[in-house]
């Protein structure tokens, strides 16, 4: 007898069919929601306004310290590009993670930037068990370029701040402090040449992390004996399209429009004041990798941007956490020479800088990293897969 | 009581048509319970149609009203339906009606409560991963990317080691040490081979010199040579009155003079 209640429970399936064609507008729905931009990934640092309020300008007692701190520190990166020199440099760097130490050599001739040796260091493949070579980043932390001396007088005060010895050589110190009074980092400058002997950074509290200095020093065209030769090729710098870059325009604010133009996630400017500083590209297996420096006259951040993610397996790097990120680390004991990776948004970012370790976790944690999505973001972006597959067009 | 309930008075009413009213005669002619109380009603409208347009007594129509009242409120509905008096065969109707009305709606809603929840599962089981298309999947190439780092710094990498450019360098080799102990004092302690340099650095912190570390196994058999012994390398500083108050200024005359073995 119960197909007789059959007449009776078609209004029953007739309000389930209309909740089913609710649920179908509820996919369409939420794939143009979803569609509108839900991406885990934070929002660029770029696109952030200003970290906080800029600290209180503290002005020198005497500007004519300040006026004979900036004239020795053109003098200096005036000397590194000409002087001859050739000298074994100490670099240290110490945070909380540990401290490391590394020797450099390096060859300066006039009108060339100065040659590093990088060293290699044997680190055991963790698939094949060979031995592979990885070279290491030897940066040398004592040359003063041009650019860099023009963001050191913008993010700092520079002051002559007496004299003294380094390496056997009498030295004037230069002190850079930070806009809150506090010092950051002192030069000491040769006296008969202008060239950097020495330079130690600190932090906000006073605690010296970094200390880069010559060990053995050799002056003049004669003393440099044998070059090595240069590795490698140099990237090419990102241009700037004819139409966005006119006359008096600055061509870094170009290359940062045009490449968010062009779905590259670049930043104008990073924690601890770092600015980009040049932009450069090459080609590799795996697509176009850019390699976005960052500078604030101390210190070099460069973030290296590609498109894909990161391999599931990823040989020779280990996975550690800065402030609860997760984030891939070169297996170098050196804390110094670390590439740190990851991947969010569809791009993997490869960090490697010469920078306070302190001021690394910063930047490292203000780049764009994936979130774990929550209940509803998941739900939603089901909907749009979900929704995907009722558009004919697609 | 009819077996047949609601649907028999539809029989009478004409109201069922094809298989519905083939399968309710068929019933009926079997039934002869049915079959009477059909009978009954097809009476009741044979006479009730023969009564012709009659205009209601106000009284009745007051009465009528009355009790439709009645029966809206809760509680009075077995005495509003008694009210009917012989009439009772429509109360087991009602309450089939109703029943089946508050079946329908559990129904209704237990299944859209079911398909809402198994449709936000599989939502949910969709929504892993992330937004965009399929990416390739890529590992960076450090040490590619540590060379360019090094002329983003203004230098360039060299290729070869120059045989005899480096005297200085000879003996020095990598120290690594843990985390810096809470007050920020370690030793950096670099061993030279006697008679190359003998220079050592002073130490990072800005307390006194920390602990030292012994050296790690040297490549070479490195004589035994103390700091005094050698030439040191250091940094002094004779600040003037305006830069000599950060501690920078203060330890960069410190120098660290250790054994090497």
């Amino acid at each position: 007898m119960l197909w007789l209640y059959w007449r009776r429970w078609r209004p029953v399936i007739a309000v389930t069919s209309a909740v089913l064609g609710a649920l179908a507008a509820l996919l369409v729905v939420a794939d143009n929601l979803a569609g509108s931009g839900t991406g885990a990934a934070e929002p660029p640092a770029a696109t952030r306004g200003p970290a906080g309020p800029q600290p209180q300008i503290v002005v020198p007692s005497d500007n004519a310290q300040v006026r004979r701190g900036l004239l020795l520190m053109s003098a200096a990166a005036s000397a590194c590009q000409k002087v001859s020199y050739r000298g074994v440099q100490i670099v240290a760097w110490s945070g909380p993670r540990g401290s490391t130490s590394y020797l450099i050599d390096v060859w300066h001739r006039p009108g060339r930037p100065e040659l590093a040796e990088s060293e290699k260091d044997v680190v055991p493949s963790a698939i094949s068990g060979s031995a592979t070579d990885r070279i290491g980043a030897a940066v040398g932390v004592l040359t003063i370029t041009p650019a860099m001396l023009a963001l050191l007088r913008s993010n700092y005060i520079v002051e002559y701040a007496g004299t003294g010895s380094s390496s056997d050589r009498r030295a004037q110190i230069v002190a850079v402090r930070r806009r809150d009074g506090t010092l950051a980092a002192q030069y000491w400058l040769d006296l008969h040449t202008g060239l950097p002997l020495r330079r130690e950074m600190y932090d906000e509290s006073g605690r010296r992390v970094s200390e880069g200095a010559f060990i053995d020093l050799e002056i003049g065209a004669g003393q440099i004996g044998s070059i090595p030769s240069a590795e490698g090729q140099a990237w090419e710098a990102v241009p700037v399209a004819a139409s966005s870059g006119g006359r008096g325009f600055p061509p870094i604010a170009a290359r940062i429009t045009q490449l968010r133009s062009d779905g590259w996630p670049v930043p104008s400017a990073l924690a601890g004041n770092m600015t980009l500083a040049s932009v450069t590209r090459t080609g590799t297996k795996s697509g176009q990798v850019l390699d976005a420096s960052y500078s604030d006259g101390l210190s070099v951040v460069s973030v290296f941007i590609q498109r894909g993610q990161l391999s599931g397996t990823l040989p020779g790097w280990d996975l550690s956490r800065i402030d609860g990120l997760p984030v891939y680390a070169t297996q170098s004991d050196d804390v110094d020479e670390q590439g740190l990776a990851w991947s969010a948004g569809g791009f993997v970012y490869t960090v490697i800088a010469d920078a306070p370790q302190d001021s690394v976790d910063q930047i490292i944690v203000e780049l764009p990293h994936e979130r774990p999505a929550g209940f509803w973001q998941r739900v939603l972006r089901g909907f749009k897969r979900m929704g995907s597959w009722l558009d004919p067009f697609r | 009581m009819s077996h047949l309930g609601l649907w028999l008075s539809a029989l009478v009413d004409g109201e069922l048509d094809g298989i519905e009213r083939d399968r309710v005669l068929n019933h009926v002619a079997g039934c002869d319970m049915c079959r009477k109380e059909a009978n009954a009603m097809r009476a009741l409208k044979r006479r009730l149609t023969a009564l012709g347009e009659t205009c209601a007594e106000t009284k009745i129509v007051g009465r009528l009203i009355e009790l439709a009242q009645v029966e809206q409120e809760p509680g009075a509905r077995p005495d509003a339906r008694a009210a009917w008096g012989p009439g009772d065969a429509f109360g087991p109707l009602a309450r089939r009606r109703a029943r089946l009305n508050r079946t329908g709606v559990k129904v209704l809603s237990g299944s859209a409560g079911t398909a809402l929840i198994a449709i936000a599962v599989i939502a949910f089981l969709l929504g892993s991963g992330s937004d965009g298309p399929p990416v390739p999947k890529v590992t960076p190439s450090v040490d590619s990317y540590l060379l360019q780092h090094l002329r983003d710094a203004g230098q360039e990498p060299a290729g070869t080691r120059a045989v005899q450019g480096s005297p200085g360098r000879a003996g020095y080799q990598r120290y690594k040490a843990g985390p810096a102990s809470p007050g920020g004092q370690f030793g950096l302690n670099l061993a030279h081979r006697a008679g190359v340099s003998g220079r050592l650095m002073s130490p990072l912190g800005t307390g006194s010199p920390g602990p030292t570390v012994s050296l790690s196994a040297s490549p070479e058999p490195i004589a035994s040579a103390t700091a005094s012994q050698g030439r040191v390398a250091s940094a002094t500083a004779n600040p003037t009155a305006s830069g000599s108050s950060q501690p920078g200024a203060s330890t960069g005359s410190r120098t660290a003079r250790h054994s090497a073995k």
